[in-house]
């Protein structure tokens, strides 16, 4: 996870005085880019998250026109087949098909981490900012907010709050987001500050620049890179917390399928067939892994603070 | 001074506690009204007893003055004397700040009573992780260190990174149905599958022991993922420092220039992320207490809260965010007694 | 089997049904020659067996660790209501009467089960000579005293479950002599032995030195120093384990036992797995372990079926859903059971571990009849019946009646996999009849609320354990609607209401099972509540555990048997 440090200053090629003379080589974003372009490593990764969003959104489409089965289609008489034509990855205690449910998983499982990070980054960039960039008691008041949401232990809060409000796929994303989003709006409002700071920003304010136009043109450029590492690294975590809360119970319930209570409800029938136990460990596994890679590539790539 | 730096740290700790209390309060209230205590207790219960109950434990004041009864100051202003202010004539019992947390809606047994009977097996468990994740964490690391950009590091990587990626309930699930079901099926010894003790013949060190292999095994697999890549980054930075090629080029053996210098250097770093750890040591064991049964804080919340036993929930969320805010002031004293720099920030 | 095999068990198969209208039903030699040819498994399933009875040596000393899935809450006989502190109170607390294995009543501390007088409302108890585990005797004060907190204005403050039964039936209780206790209910009321007379009863030396209040809370509800039962509590390892002692002042004298562990289990799959493993000596796993518990050698498997149901509740209050005018067409209820396949329903989601439900009491009742009325599993049938009843298919295939469609929510406790994989099933079932039904799990205390109290549900699957009387008024009376009780589906029928009050004034057994039966009939025309299955039950026991005689009553009861349990190894 993050480290919740304060940034120490680093010039980010890319913004750029305004009174410099000649052209920069290259954009920040271009050079990030073509870093992360070159890691293979992440590439690889980077596209198994997106052919698994791909299949996630394409599920209804396949159950119908493809394999023909549904998520929800029972039959008592196919319980607990080991992985076979009629069932490529087996059956569970009602007869549904797994590979089915494993797709149509993938929904929850990358819909409710994608959505989380952006409400995590929405929140916490908007509470950053606003705390850098205005300073003084707003920015005490928020981080001291900020200092009470991230002293509650996160599983705890969640539980909390999934016992108050039974949570559907949006829901739980505001849940899981309650917590992340202060470590957001710290390293937020630490790269402000340090951007702020900085000899050039005097510079140009003095030399009579609006402040919408510090903040677009200097300010945001910096704190977005932070958020998107920031959004990256946290992924292959959510992911995780997600799948934990369906497995205790606290998530999405049955019988709509995801990856984590089909994991809870394999425990139940390991005994009758072990193959209902490892298909959704190792879905949730391989997501979470090609999540945390990508999210070092795109860290070792744009991250400001390691220029 | 690190004691004026302490007490400054300290005093800006309260309102934090304060506001975790009052969040947590608000949150766990807000469905109150629909909660019938006692009720997994007397399903018979009548409605002029689930009145009398809810009265009883002043369910039905104002919010405001629930929070105040709970956490202690409606105690404190009825035995100054003042108890005229009080709204409502409900029997007011300490709170909070006279050490208490009420009573468990469910099963009448005091709330500190449960929190700290199971505190120290959660303590175990997380000292365990911990320990076994330094333990192992510094020799992987050195390994990887040393015999860089080889496949045995790029296994240790692959290894390390795949470790962050499993999940837990997973992983004990699976230790669980092999170490200890399959074991016992083909006659190996076995592991225990959940619970603390052997009861009756258990006890002493070694059931004991055999107890806490598995969950602490899983629990600390996270740990040892990321400590020991830590651990080999910066053994490599400080192996390629200058100190050390000087030393290695006056000619001390490359063994103790490794293990005196070096290591010492990388290990210290090292610290500072058992230290992030240490706030969540209460918190973090969960999902492992759930899947062997550990009795500890985690799986009392999980059941608590199934239970819908809102003044034990809210009790050990109180209590385990308090112990972050402590954990975290301490963590923050003990750098500014190591690095003087943090003290005048 | 050998013959002294035989000869055994046949004598135990006279015992337990000689008093069952079972043999005379069946004629005695036709019985015998099913007995005979089914063997060890027909007593199994008339739930009258014992796998553990034995002809070894018995051995004195050692433990028993018993797994359960939930740790006690509160083991004070007047607040005690789940089975886990009914298990342990149990042996903590003797009571006047007890239940044995077959369900017929055995005296206890009374030196024999009262019997009503001929006023029909006085019954006397008297006691036998027995002592407190601290040496002072159990007297008719103890009873008293225990009633009191029960029912007594003075004791208002005590939140007992019996108190409101108490205050309506109970009109006084009296300690005539040292050993006499005289009780007078307010009428004649058939259930009064069976519902009060099997209390557990507390030390009054003890428990009247606390405020009333206190003995809400006290801790003494879980770990009390003075009892009278078969053990005592040594210490309660909160969420772990509770352990237990020889009482050597147990009235039925010293058990085998030197103590008694109760274990909490994550859950009824890890029950299996430390079975198997030998962590814990006997428990009740989950359904779907039955058949990997088969060939373990340290193992023996006992299944029965006991005095319990599952069912599905209709919501019929239209004050409460508008889904009641969906279960208010009485075709639309008929055709919702014929479409259950509960054969195959047995067989996948109970493991073959339940027979299909025919009436509206649990086999093992004896007031049990098969109403003439039954409905077989005939999908086309039950189609036809919507046809017919206006409900039409729309396009998209779920049916609609006055632009009522046919789409109600199906809930159920969560933590129970048979019944959550249940509703799963019913709602694919009715699913091909046009019916759109959606599932939800909740947790247990919420759905208690939502049917006894707030009735704020459309569908809900429960299941329920019967008491050893026959009496019923909880669940079908229009008196027992909402305030704690478990008419949810708010079912009023007059005639029902009549039988029922009747019959609890019946002391005469033949003429109650003659009403009962007729309320039978009655509700399966009626079908508020539907039955699917009756349950069996099922135990894991180690082989080192001897004399284990778990029997259809015995499940969460009181254990008469248990001081005869003795361990094989001694340890």
């Amino acid at each position: 996870m993050i480290d919740q440090g304060t940034v120490e200053g680093l010039q980010i090629g890319g913004v750029v005085p305004t009174t410099a003379a000649g052209r920069p080589a290259r954009s920040y974003w271009a050079e990030s880019w073509m870093t992360l372009r070159a890691n293979r490593v992440g590439m690889a990764a980077g596209s198994l998250i997106v052919f698994l969003a791909v299949v996630a959104v394409l599920a209804p489409f396949v159950s119908h026109y493809v394999t023909h089965i549904d998520p929800t289609k029972q039959d008592l008489d196919s319980q607990f087949l080991g992985p076979g034509p009629g069932h490529w990855l087996g059956a569970d205690e009602t007869g549904r098909d797994t590979f089915t449910r494993l797709m149509w998983g993938a929904q929850v499982s990358l819909g409710v981490g994608f959505l989380t990070v952006s409400m995590q980054i929405v929140l916490g960039g908007g509470v950053g900012l606003i705390a850098g960039f205005f300073g003084g008691s707003l920015d005490n008041v928020l981080m001291r907010l900020v200092d009470m949401v991230l002293a509650i232990p996160a599983i705890f809060l969640f539980i909390l709050m999934s016992i108050l409000f039974t949570p559907n796929a949006v829901t739980l994303s505001m849940i899981i987001a309650s917590v992340g989003w202060g470590v957001v709006a710290r390293l937020v409002r630490g790269e402000v500050l340090s951007v702020r700071s900085r000899d050039f920003m005097l510079a140009t304010r003095s030399l009579g620049a609006s402040s919408a136009r510090l903040i677009l043109r200097h300010l945001l450029p910096n704190v977005l890179a932070v958020m998107i590492v920031a959004a990256s690294l946290n992924v292959g975590q959510i992911i995780l917390a997600e799948a934990a809360l369906d497995f205790l119970g606290f998530g999405i319930h049955p019988p709509t399928p995801s990856w984590g209570n089909m994991l809870s409800n394999a425990q139940t029938y390991f005994t009758h067939s072990t193959w209902l136990v490892i298909f959704p460990g190792v879905m949730i596994f391989i997501t979470v892994l090609a999540a945390n890679l990508f999210g070092n590539a795109v860290r070792d790539a744009f991250d400001p603070r390691l220029r | 001074m690190l004691a004026k730096f302490a007490l400054r740290r300290a005093l800006a700790a309260i309102p934090v506690v304060v506001g975790v209390s009052v969040i947590t309060f608000v949150l766990m209230h807000s469905t109150a009204g629909s909660y019938v205590p006692g009720l997994s207790l007397n399903p018979n219960l009548t409605a002029q007893q689930v009145a009398l109950l809810r009265s009883q434990l002043g369910l039905d004041q104002p919010l405001w003055i629930q929070y105040f009864d709970w956490v202690g100051l409606a105690w404190i202003v009825q035995h100054v004397g003042l108890g005229g202010l009080l709204v409502g004539a409900h029997d007011v019992t300490p709170g909070l700040l006279q050490g208490s947390f009420g009573q468990s809606m469910v099963d009448g047994t005091s709330v500190t009573s449960q929190m700290f009977d199971r505190l120290p097996n959660t303590i175990l468990l997380s000292l365990t992780a911990i320990l076994m994740g330094i333990v192992l964490s510094i020799p992987l690391g050195v390994l990887g260190a040393i015999r860089r950009g080889t496949r045995v590091d790029h296994l240790l990587t692959g290894l390390s990174v795949s470790g962050v990626a499993v999940p837990q309930f997973w992983l004990g699930l699976l230790l669980i149905l092999v170490l200890s079901v399959q074991f016992h099926a083909w006659g190996l010894p076995f592991l225990p599958s959940g619970g603390v003790v052997t009861p009756f013949s258990g006890g002493d060190v070694l059931d004991r022991i055999a107890h806490l292999v598995m969950p602490a095994t899983v629990l600390s697999f996270f740990y040892l993922a990321i400590w020991s890549r830590f651990t080999r980054s910066s053994m490599v930075e400080v192996l390629s420092q200058d100190y050390v090629r000087t030393a290695r080029a006056k000619g001390m053996g490359s063994r103790r220039v490794l293990y005196v210098h070096a290591l010492r250097n990388a290990v210290i770093p090292l610290v500072t992320l058992v230290g992030v750890e240490l706030p969540g040591l209460v918190s973090g064991g969960l999902v492992v207490e759930v899947v062997f049964g550990w009795p500890g804080i985690g799986l009392l919340t999980y059941q608590r809260a199934l239970a819908y036993d809102y003044t034990m929930v809210l009790g050990l969320v109180t209590f385990a965010s308090v112990l972050v805010v402590l954990g975290n002031l301490l963590a923050d004293v003990l750098y500014a007694a190591l690095d003087p720099r943090i003290r005048l920030a | 089997m050998s013959t002294s095999d035989a000869e055994r068990n046949f004598d135990r198969f006279l015992d337990e049904w000689s008093r069952r209208d079972f043999l005379r039903g069946m004629g005695g030699a036709l019985a015998f020659s099913a007995f005979l040819a089914g063997g060890v498994e027909f007593l199994e399933a008339c739930g009258g067996n014992s796998p553990t009875a034995t002809t070894e040596k018995v051995v004195k000393g050692g433990h028993i660790v018993e797994g359960f899935i939930s740790d006690i809450s509160n083991i004070n006989p007047i607040f005690i209501n789940d089975t886990v502190s009914q298990t342990v109170g149990y042996l903590a607390y003797s009571r006047l009467i007890m239940v044995d294995r077959a369900g017929n009543l055995i005296p206890d501390l009374a030196t024999s089960v009262p019997k009503v007088d001929a006023d029909q409302v006085t019954y006397k108890a008297t006691l036998r000579d027995a002592q407190w585990s601290d040496g002072q005797p159990i007297t008719a004060d103890d009873v008293v005293f225990t009633f009191q907190l029960m029912y007594d204005p003075k004791y208002k403050a005590v939140t007992s479950r019996f108190r409101s039964q108490l205050e309506a039936h109970l009109a006084s209780v009296t300690a005539v002599d040292q050993k006499t206790v005289v009780f007078k209910t307010t009428g004649p009321y058939a259930p009064f032995i069976i519902s009060f007379l099997n209390i557990g009863i507390l030390p009054k030396h003890v428990w009247e030195k606390l405020q009333p209040a206190e003995i809400n809370s006290t801790p003494l509800n879980q770990v009390p120093q003075v009892v009278s039962g078969a053990m005592v509590p040594v210490k309660w390892d909160k969420g772990s384990q509770y352990q237990m002692k020889r009482n050597d002042l147990f009235w039925r004298g010293k058990t085998n036992l030197d103590s008694y562990f109760l274990k909490v289990v994550p859950d009824a799959v890890q029950v299996a797995n430390q079975l198997k493993t030998g962590e814990i000596d006997v428990g009740i796993p989950d359904l779907s372990q039955w058949d990997s518990l088969a060939n373990v050698q340290n193992i023996t498997r006992l299944s029965y079926v006991g005095p319990s149901f599952d069912y599905y509740i209709q919501n019929l209050d239209p004050a409460k859903t508008p889904k009641a005018a969906i279960f208010g067409d009485s075709q639309v209820r008929k055709a919702l059971t014929t479409a259950l396949d509960r054969k195959k329903v047995a067989e996948k989601v109970y493991f073959g571990l339940a027979a299909p439900a025919d009436s509206s009491v649990s086999a093992a009742q004896w007031v049990h009849t098969t109403p003439k009325t039954q409905y077989p599993y005939d999908v086309a049938k039950a189609e036809k019946m919507l046809d017919a009843a206006g409900w039409a298919k729309g396009a998209d295939g779920v049916r609609a009646k006055n632009g009522v469609r046919m789409e109600w929510e199906l809930r159920t406790n969560a933590g129970n996999k048979v019944r959550e994989t249940l509703i799963t099933v019913l709602a694919d079932q009715w699913k091909q009849i046009g019916a759109n039904v959606t599932t939800k799990t909740i947790q247990f205390p919420q759905l208690v609320t939502q049917l006894s109290q707030t009735r704020e549900f459309e569908m809900i699957l429960l299941g329920i354990s019967e008491g050893l009387d026959p009496d019923t008024t909880q669940l079908w009376s229009s008196k027992s609607i909402g305030g704690g009780a478990l008419n949810g589906a708010a079912y009023k029928n007059p005639k029902v209401d009549d039988l029922l009050e009747q019959a609890v004034q019946t002391l005469d057994t033949q003429k109650r099972k003659g009403l009962y039966q007729q309320i039978q009939e009655i509700l399966m025309e009626d079908l508020p509540a539907p039955l699917i299955t009756y349950p069996k039950t099922i135990w894991g026991i180690s082989k080192r555990v001897q004399g284990w005689n778990q029997g259809p009553w015995n499940t969460y009861a009181p254990r008469p048997w248990f001081k005869d349990v003795f361990v094989t190894d001694g340890k």
